[in-house]
């Protein structure tokens, strides 16, 4: 029973730490360059385990409040059924900051949203690039579906969950043939 | 060795639950339920009203008050979220919202076949500045459960990122009328 305390305590500490590593959205981004300091970044809606539809996505450009993304965006576009057009759907920087925002709604009511285990893309914002000293690299954004959800873009790395899983289940082998518990006690 | 481990994990375990009660806003609430030609006041602990979540008598409104503590930045935008345990709790659309001055409220139906709505404030022309607080955000709807409206999730938008929290209910102000002069002169003392 004492080794166990350790074993529960440990468990609750990490708990937040798997969730926030395992995040309910998320949304990957990859980068195209057009020449002439402007780019086009594409963005990939996923919905891993939000028990609600994804309708709403909220993206934050130059989110360190400096200069990078210029506003306005050159274009935004959506996947079909969602709009960005809405009055105040473009937030634009306050005065004397650079910090702004899209925010993508689902217009179509018929629509279930972005359901967990699917994913949508063809969100995509072009922009011209004013900071030389850096390139444009990972943003925050919030989805909605039964409630907000907070993340920062990623570039896609389908690899990685993978090998830590798979290196959690190595360990765990390792440990059951070993037979040693937390604190290398005899079990 | 085994101690250090417990006082490490127990350290890190209280870390991490200031860390996730960190915030720098606020939102108020106050929930109030339409008997007759008046909306009374009605505070968590309250009895439930009868035909409170009944057709005719199940109207109720929030007010909300946003408080930015310590932003990072100007609040922008709020949204208030309504069954989100993706039950069917109050219905949908509301029967009537209203913000401040210079906010907009815009409704923002369930995906289909779902019931999670949400209200969103948006304020662009007068945000709500660090240190500042604002009144004035209304959502009237009807109720389907016997048991009194609770605290919601809110999400506090800043022109460079956001903030979930849970709406916190506003505490009775002091009854004077019901107040005895003796209990008053006490106060006073």
């Amino acid at each position: 029973m004492k080794r166990a305390i350790p074993i529960l305590l440990l468990a609750a500490c990490l708990a937040p730490a798997v969730a926030l590593a395992l995040p309910a959205v998320t949304v990957s981004y990859s980068l195209s360059p057009l020449g002439a300091g402007n780019y086009r970044v594409d963005y990939l809606l996923q919905n891993l385990s939000e028990p609600g539809g994804i309708n709403e996505l909220l993206l934050f450009f130059n989110s360190n409040d400096q200069p990078g993304a210029d506003f306005p965006a050159l274009a935004i576009s959506e996947p079909a059924g969602w709009t960005h057009a809405a009055p105040g759907a473009v937030i634009p920087p306050d005065p004397g900051h650079y910090a702004w925002s899209i925010d993508w709604v689902d217009d179509n009511p018929s629509d279930p949203g972005v359901l967990a285990g699917q994913s949508l893309g063809g969100f995509s914002a072009t922009f011209h690039w004013s900071d030389p000293t850096r390139g444009p690299g990972s943003q925050p954004f919030e989805a909605f579906g039964y409630s907000p959800h907070e993340g920062t873009t990623v570039i896609p790395e389908p690899g990685t969950l993978l090998l830590l899983a798979s290196g959690m289940a190595l360990l765990g082998l390792r440990r059951r043939s070993s037979g040693t518990g937390v604190g290398g006690e005899a079990q | 060795m085994k101690h250090r481990v417990l006082w490490i994990t127990l350290g890190l375990l209280v870390l991490a639950t200031g860390v996730a009660a960190a915030g720098g806003t606020r939102v108020f609430y106050r929930l109030y339920h339409r008997e007759g030609a008046s909306w009374i006041q009605y505070f968590p602990g309250d009895a439930f009203p009868v035909g409170g979540n009944l057709p005719g008598t199940n109207r109720w409104r929030y007010t909300y008050e946003l408080m930015n503590d310590t932003g990072p930045g100007s609040v922008n935008t709020l949204y208030v979220f309504f069954n989100g345990d993706g039950g069917q709790h109050s219905d949908f659309p509301p029967v009537g919202v209203s913000a401040p001055g210079g906010w907009t409220p815009t409704y923002i139906a369930p995906p289909s076949g779902q019931e999670a709505w949400r209200e969103r404030f948006r304020g662009l022309a007068a945000p709500v500045a660090v240190g500042a607080s604002l009144e004035g955000y209304l959502v009237e709807f009807t109720w389907e459960d016997p048991v009194l409206p609770g605290p919601q999730s809110y999400d506090a938008v800043f022109t460079t990122g956001s903030e979930t929290g849970t709406t916190t209910p506003r505490k009775p102000e002091v009854a004077v009328t019901r107040t005895s002069w003796g209990k008053l002169r006490n106060l006073y003392r």
